[in-house]
């Protein structure tokens, strides 16, 4: 099998795919560098449709029509119902949960699994902080984290 | 969610030979086939294991859009390869995340290479354009180093490593397909396969998943599709139309299909087995699928002008619709050739 991967490209992440293709002479075929244009347009297509979502999420937690459980639940690309089954609580619990009401009255343990599960700490959901998603800024995210703890807000970190 | 990992502290790397692959299943099969003695390629793994097919079902929906799906179901392929082939597996799946992870460290102890299936979202080692919630990846355990897993993950060109939390995380994705922890691998080798009766019966269920009277799967789903995505604007408007539309292309091309929607990973088989066979005909054959492979190509790339918002002279939805009217037809004549094709194997 040969291969050759010299065409980075912006969305895969420079990842060099194996991709199959027809030979010049018409005959059968083997493994060439992956023509990646075509994906490139599509799965970008897919990404700028999430980052309307996104936007549209924040300025809702913004404007205290939800609740950041909300926000998190889009970044992570998730519905109530898969939320729901990875908290493994009903779907009313979890659309009553992005409400800013219903958010108010969660006790810390619950709130805890939420952070867990989205990888932040319980102080930021309480307070709101709003972080991008998990894929996009890890080495931020832990920066500021390591930043709040010097300063001894006091958070628990959770166990994300 | 705890990350309580086996009572086994496993500091190992097994001997495994890792291969970039197009597919991940395909390319997982043919790598724990190659582990037990039979060295074994991707088309061929591929191929014996039947994965081309087409389905188009509207009312299946994944975010919101269609299921379009160019092989067959997720775990399909290494049940059949191995059925076809007669090599003995095993396979698991459990409750409790904390159980799947101790079960995973006993049988790296023990020296197996484990096959798992995962989400991808939560693999931290997926650069950001693939993290999807798609609970139907497949990739190699092959050692533990500290707290990290060894892993041959088929879709990248050398091995990778992640975090124990995070391959937890993926083997209990939740959603659509979701794994429940399954872990699966090969018995070790009792008989050696027979590959003639293997090949035969992997082509006889791609024929026959791509002839059947079924309107939404082969070749009549193909047609279906075209005659649904001609009214995809009236029925849709623009906006949504085009995310339906990248959405098939994204389907047909991104990673894993090894382009063209697999078509040409399956032409590489035909030539394989048909080398492997001695029978010229089934060799030369897979030129023929190449050609619909093209069609399928030609597809995709205008479908991506017409997403990106810069259609070319001509690029309209009816011209994709009779783009993938001539991938049916195509594709027809070639399948029913093979059928017969099928009658004179050795």
């Amino acid at each position: 099998m040969v291969q050759d991967n010299n065409r980075p490209s912006g969305v895969t992440g420079g990842l060099p795919l194996v991709q199959y293709a027809r030979k010049e002479d018409g005959g059968c075929c083997r493994i060439s560098s992956a023509d990646t244009a075509i994906v490139d347009v599509v799965n970008q297509q897919a990404w700028q449709a999430l980052a309307v979502e996104i936007s549209a999420a924040r300025r809702r937690v913004e404007a205290g029509k939800a609740s950041p459980i909300y926000y998190y639940m889009v970044v992570n690309q998730m519905d109530p119902a898969l939320l729901g089954k990875y908290m493994g609580i009903a779907v009313w619990r979890v659309r009553w949960h992005l409400r800013p009401m219903g958010f108010r009255r969660l006790q810390s343990a619950m709130l805890r699994r939420y952070a867990g599960l989205f990888r932040v700490t319980e102080h930021d959901l309480r307070r709101g902080v709003l972080w991008a998603a998990v894929y996009d800024n890890q080495q931020q995210r832990e920066a500021e984290a390591a930043y709040e703890q010097q300063g001894g807000k006091g958070a628990g970190e959770s166990g994300a | 969610m705890n990350s309580r990992v086996g009572r086994v502290q496993v500091n190992r790397e097994l001997d495994f030979q890792h291969r970039q692959a197009a597919h991940c299943e395909s390319g997982v099969a043919a790598s724990l086939v190659s582990h037990i003695g039979i060295p074994l390629s991707e088309p061929m793994a591929f191929g014996i294991g039947g994965g081309l097919f087409f389905g188009y079902f509207p009312f299946i929906r994944l975010n919101g859009l269609p299921l379009v799906t160019y092989r067959v179901a997720v775990g399909r392929i290494i049940k059949r390869l191995t059925q076809n082939l007669g090599l003995g597996t095993w396979q698991r799946t459990f409750r409790h995340p904390a159980q799947a992870m101790a079960a995973l460290d006993d049988l790296l102890a023990q020296g197996v290479p484990v096959g798992l299936q995962t989400g991808v979202f939560w693999l931290p080692y997926f650069p950001k354009a693939y993290r999807f919630h798609f609970n139907g990846h497949n990739l190699v355990v092959y050692g533990k180093r500290g707290d990290d897993y060894l892993i041959s993950d088929p879709v990248f060109p050398g091995p990778v490593t992640c975090p124990a939390e995070d391959l937890q995380r993926a083997r209990f994705a939740a959603g659509a397909l979701a794994p429940k922890g399954r872990m699966y691998g090969l018995n070790p080798l009792a008989a050696k396969p027979d590959f003639r009766t293997g090949i035969k019966a992997g082509l006889q269920v791609v024929v026959r998943g791509m002839l059947q009277p079924f309107p939404l799967t082969g070749v009549r789903g193909i047609r279906f599709l075209a005659r649904r995505l001609k009214r995809w604007p009236q029925r849709l408007g623009p906006a949504k139309a085009e995310l339906h539309l990248g959405h098939v292309v994204r389907m047909q091309e991104e990673i894993g299909t090894g382009g063209g929607g697999f078509r040409f990973l399956y032409a590489d088989f035909l030539r394989e087995a048909g080398e492997l066979l001695r029978h010229d005909p089934l060799a030369a054959v897979g030129r023929d699928l190449t050609v619909a492979g093209d069609r399928w190509r030609d597809f995709a790339v205008m479908a991506a002008r017409i997403c990106k918002g810069r259609p070319a002279a001509g690029d309209d939805y009816q011209a994709l619709a009779d783009g993938l009217e001539q991938c049916a037809a195509l594709e027809e004549q070639f399948f029913r050739r093979l059928r017969t094709l099928l009658g004179t194997l050795p």
